[in-house]
């Protein structure tokens, strides 16, 4: 099975050393464009905790310049202005039969102000400026922690590169299509490429898949955000653990803190910059090319989403490799996952819109209670009783949409009635051990920057 | 904030009623919400022989029973899968178990090395690769090692119990909650002018009110169906299965840890192994054969006499429109029915309860509690439902009208999709939501001879590997107990 990867970064890279390592014979095809192929968002990324998890994570040396993240920091998207974090892992516990954000709805009853995210161990770590990697152990604090990662993409592509052998050849001139197949790929050197699959890691533009599946679902209604500007910063000071997404009127910047540099990309609806359009392609895989990345679908990071959207599209494709030359029951099935993933990973980031507390600006009230129809019962369901429904390709868990949604200020009109049977004072007492925990761990840990030196000195 | 509700009303005993009786005496004991039950001694319930799947066992925990004393009052043995006969050809056998097969060689899934392996002429079939298929073949049972490392915790479990005494002692365990237990026929049912239930009428001229009814009246659905009109939907077409004889019988041999689905001339029987008797039972389609023949084809296959008179079910596979309306949710056979084939009957009673639960509605009656229950068991109903009809599509057999039937009838889509990507490339499609995994995918389509046509062309090298699992099940198996001495130790138990 010959599989032409053609693209210039970390989405390349990605794809060739997964499907290298599903036993795919691989040759990588550059375009000598550049870019990460994850969309025009910088050269900085952030890894969410589940890319942690993937086998292609666990193989990966230690990255230099990479950050550990324990969350994200968002300012200006609720009402007043205010600010909150989504932490990474476990955020409190259950009692007995009423659920952790059934604890905060009841502590908040009683008066008592106070936000599901704060106990979360990340988010005290973070705001402490401490980090230690999560604990197998069960009975440990620190396994309720779930690591994320903040990547300098050109750096993670290189360690991704050195994974598995793959064939490199001459740069990309020219793609030869006929009757919805990639015919060949015609190369610099002149030389003529032909392969059993090809997987286009090109970026938003697509530069094979256009030409077979050129269909594009744009979301600009719900995420208006249409041009990316980037600067990058030396920095000295230790970054923090967790990146800032910070919104204002004009649109959103995020900040990603890495070992030595700070990366900040402005997310705009028009000015200088450059332009991209949130949304996917109709069909990401057609004929014998497959899309992954940003040539698949395009969503501005605000949830970190990116690159492990990026993976699961490799793992699947890997998954999928097809066995003979008609991949239609292949490219069904990517196309179906692909495309539910990505519109609830959507939905996810149109979520901040949608519930943004700016008032009084043309942007944000233009944008808020839009979304699709699972978003909009997502949100009337957790307004309702504090339920998140979860959909079968889901990237965020229960508990990361309860903070996002707590977080931007939106309160349950009821309590679970089945919690009738515990007592305030219980709830309250409960509320105060888990506290009192989290502190504790806490203290214990030690600092992000004798960490990440620790993490330096191996890499 | 909107209050709690002050009463529920679950009109119908049964299997159903019970099981809502009892979660919902236990999870609102201390809220004061007032939990009452009304049945009729003069109404026969379903109940026969029955069996599970392994999440009762998460049910029967949750409400804190003892398994020694559940097993004792309910005659129950243990499950270990489901022995399918005759389905992709007549002569065929395998087992559908509470369990993986294999595991993977080289980073590739068993299944795709099995089939390389098959190729190759050097497989035994799928089912020899699984521990609790072998297990049930030799009779034996021990509770899953606790150890993740052993390849004995690699298995799950259910029981297999007499349904009637299972409503009983659910019956006392909820009553022990507190749960009122009345006596009577409801013969009216009133509603208010939004349509909510507000009463039901005994035949005696009681009237009896509450804020919430369950309706586990049934096939009929007396409210949900009676007075809510919900409709519905009928999936005859590719579940044609119509009718089912039950009956009892001895046990001959040793005690199954497992039950038998037989595929017959126009539908399969069942066999259920209690610890005093075999439930038995045939379910057909009375459009491809008559209800005698049925029944003569039903007890010419039984392994001893019949112990009572053969009684006769009629039902029509489908589910209601809206399983939730206004104040009214149905659980069981008022919401729904899919032929017992793959023992889903008291899952689905669960699921229901699990996410009335879930939702459980307060005096503002937000109408989103409905929907949304509504929403997630639609889709557990058609995922079984897909499941189920996986077992008629993917025979081989053309000996009967009713095999040319369902082996070549239009599938759901959903259902067709997958078969299509198996048939392709041997990939399973799993859901977050969905009650069967993979594993009970492979069971069905390697065990009635669905194989794919291409083949992972990375899968190859196992014969060893595969050789070795073969030879660690046997051994394993060789050490463990036979169910027939597990059971009465167990049962000692509960004494």
């Amino acid at each position: 099975m010959r599989v032409a990867v053609v693209g210039d970064g970390v989405a390349a890279a990605l794809a060739g050393a997964v499907l290298a390592r599903a036993g795919a014979a691989v040759i990588r095809v550059p375009t000598e464009e550049g870019g990460t192929g994850l969309g025009p968002f910088g050269p900085a990324l952030t890894a969410m905790p589940d890319w942690q998890a993937s086998d292609i994570a666990a193989a990966l040396p230690p990255v230099p310049g990479a950050s550990f993240a324990l969350g994200i920091a968002f300012a200006g998207w609720a009402a007043n202005g205010g600010g909150w974090f989504l932490p990474f892992g476990d955020v409190g516990a259950a009692l007995g039969p009423i659920s952790f954000a059934q604890v905060i709805a009841r502590m908040r009853a009683q008066g008592h102000a106070l936000r599901f995210a704060d106990f979360a161990l990340a988010t005290q770590a973070a705001q402490a400026g401490r980090f230690a990697p999560p604990s197998p152990d069960p009975r440990s604090p620190l396994s309720t922690l779930a690591m994320g990662v903040h990547y300098p993409a050109e750096a993670l592509a290189d360690a991704l590169t050195a994974l598995a052998p793959v064939q490199a050849v001459a740069p990309l001139v020219r793609v030869e299509h006929s009757e919805g197949r990639i015919a060949a790929l015609v190369l610099a050197d002149g030389a003529m490429l032909v392969a059993d699959l090809y997987v286009d890691a090109t970026g938003g533009d697509g530069r094979l898949i256009g030409h077979l599946s050129p269909g594009w679902e744009s979301w600009a209604e719900c995420l208006p955000c249409a041009r990316a500007t980037v600067t990058a910063t030396a920095e000295t000071q230790p970054p923090p653990p967790y990146a800032f997404h910070s919104a204002d009127r004009d649109g959103w910047a995020a900040t990603i803190p890495l070992d030595g540099r700070r990366v900040e990309t402005r997310f705009s609806v028009a000015g200088a910059g450059t332009p991209y359009v949130n949304g996917r392609r109709t069909a990401a895989w057609r004929g014998n090319c497959v899309a992954l990345g940003a040539a698949a679908g395009v969503i501005e990071p605000v949830l970190g989403a990116p690159l492990l959207l990026a993976l699961r599209q490799a793992e699947r494709i890997a998954a999928l490799l097809p066995h003979a030359a008609d991949q239609s029951a292949e490219a069904a099935e990517y196309n179906r996952l692909t495309a539910a993933e990505l519109d609830r990973a959507r939905d996810a980031a149109v979520a901040l819109w949608a519930t943004n507390g700016r008032v009084g600006e043309p942007l944000w009230d233009a944008a808020r209670d839009r979304g699709s129809d699972q978003l909009r019962w997502t949100l009337d369901l957790y307004r309702s009783r504090g339920r998140v429904p979860l959909y079968d390709e889901e990237l965020l868990s229960r508990a990361d949409w309860i903070a996002i949604l707590d977080g931007q200020g939106l309160r349950p009109r009821r309590l679970d009635p089945l919690g009738a049977a515990v007592s305030d004072a219980a709830v309250t007492a409960h509320a105060g051990r888990l506290r009192d925990r989290l502190l504790a761990a806490v203290r214990q840990m030690p600092s992000h920057a004798d960490q990440l030196a620790r993490y330096r000195a191996a890499s | 904030m909107a209050g709690n509700i002050a009463s529920v009303l679950i009109v119908g005993g049964g299997t159903a009623g019970w099981m809502v009786a009892a979660a919902l005496g236990h999870k609102l004991s201390g809220t004061g919400i007032a939990v009452t039950l009304v049945e009729s001694e003069a109404i026969g319930t379903v109940g026969v022989g029955e069996a599970t799947v392994p999440h009762i066992r998460a049910f029967n925990q949750a409400l804190g029973f003892d398994e020694a004393a559940f097993m004792a009052a309910t005659n129950a043995t243990f499950k270990l899968g489901i022995e399918f006969r005759n389905w992709g050809r007549i002569g065929d056998s395998y087992i559908h178990p509470f369990g993986a097969f294999g595991q993977p060689i080289g980073g590739v899934d068993f299944h795709h090395q099995w089939i390389a392996l098959r190729r190759s002429g050097r497989a035994e079939p799928f089912d020899h690769y699984s521990l609790p298929v072998a297990m049930a073949r030799a009779n034996r049972f021990a509770h899953p090692a606790a150890d993740p490392a052993s390849l004995a915790s690699t298995y799950g479990y259910a029981y297999q119990f007499d349904a009637s005494l299972y409503a009983r002692f659910l019956r006392a365990q909820a009553e022990a909650k507190g749960v009122t237990r009345l006596e009577g026929r409801v013969v009216d049912v009133t509603q208010d002018e939004r349509g909510h239930v507000s009463a039901v009428t005994l035949d005696d001229g009681r009237r009896l009110s509450a804020d919430l009814f369950v309706d586990c009246s049934g096939f009929r659905g007396l409210l949900i169906e009676g007075a809510l009109a919900s409709g519905y939907d009928e999936w005859t077409h590719w579940l044609p299965c119509d009718r089912a004889w039950a009956v009892p019988c001895a046990n001959v041999g040793p005690i199954g840890p497992y039950t038998r689905a037989t595929a017959l001339h126009a539908g399969w029987a069942w066999r259920i192994p209690l610890q005093h008797r075999a439930g038995n039972g045939h379910v057909f389609a009375s459009g491809f054969t008559d209800e005698q023949a049925a029944l003569d084809r039903l007890l010419g296959q039984l392994d001893a006499a019949p112990l009572a008179e053969p009684r006769q079910l009629r039902f029509t596979a489908g589910k209601r429109r809206r399983q939730w309306i206004g104040n009214t949710v149905a659980i069981g056979l008022a919401a729904g029915f899919l032929e017992p084939l793959e023992s889903t009957s008291i899952h689905l009673i669960q699921l229901g309860i699990e996410r009335l639960l879930d939702l459980f509605p307060t005096a503002d009656w937000d109408p989103l509690d409905a929907a949304e229950f509504n929403r997630l068991m639609d889709l557990e109903y058609e995922r079984v439902r897909d499941f189920i009809i996986l077992h008629y599509a993917a025979t081989q057999r053309d000996d009967t009208p009713f095999w040319n039937h369902v082996r070549t009838m239009s599938l759901p889509d959903s259902l067709a999709t997958k078969m299509a990507l198996w048939r392709a490339r041997g990939v399973v499609v799993n859901y977050r939501q969905g009650m069967f995994l993979e594993p009970s995918w492979l069971a069905v389509y390697l065990g009635q001879n669905i194989v794919p046509d291409g083949i992972d062309p990375r899968a190859g090298a196992g014969a060893a590997d595969a050789a070795a699992m073969l030879r660690n099940i046997a051994s394993t198996v060789e050490r463990l107990p036979t169910h027939e001495s597990v059971l009465p130790r167990t049962l000692e138990a509960a004494a």
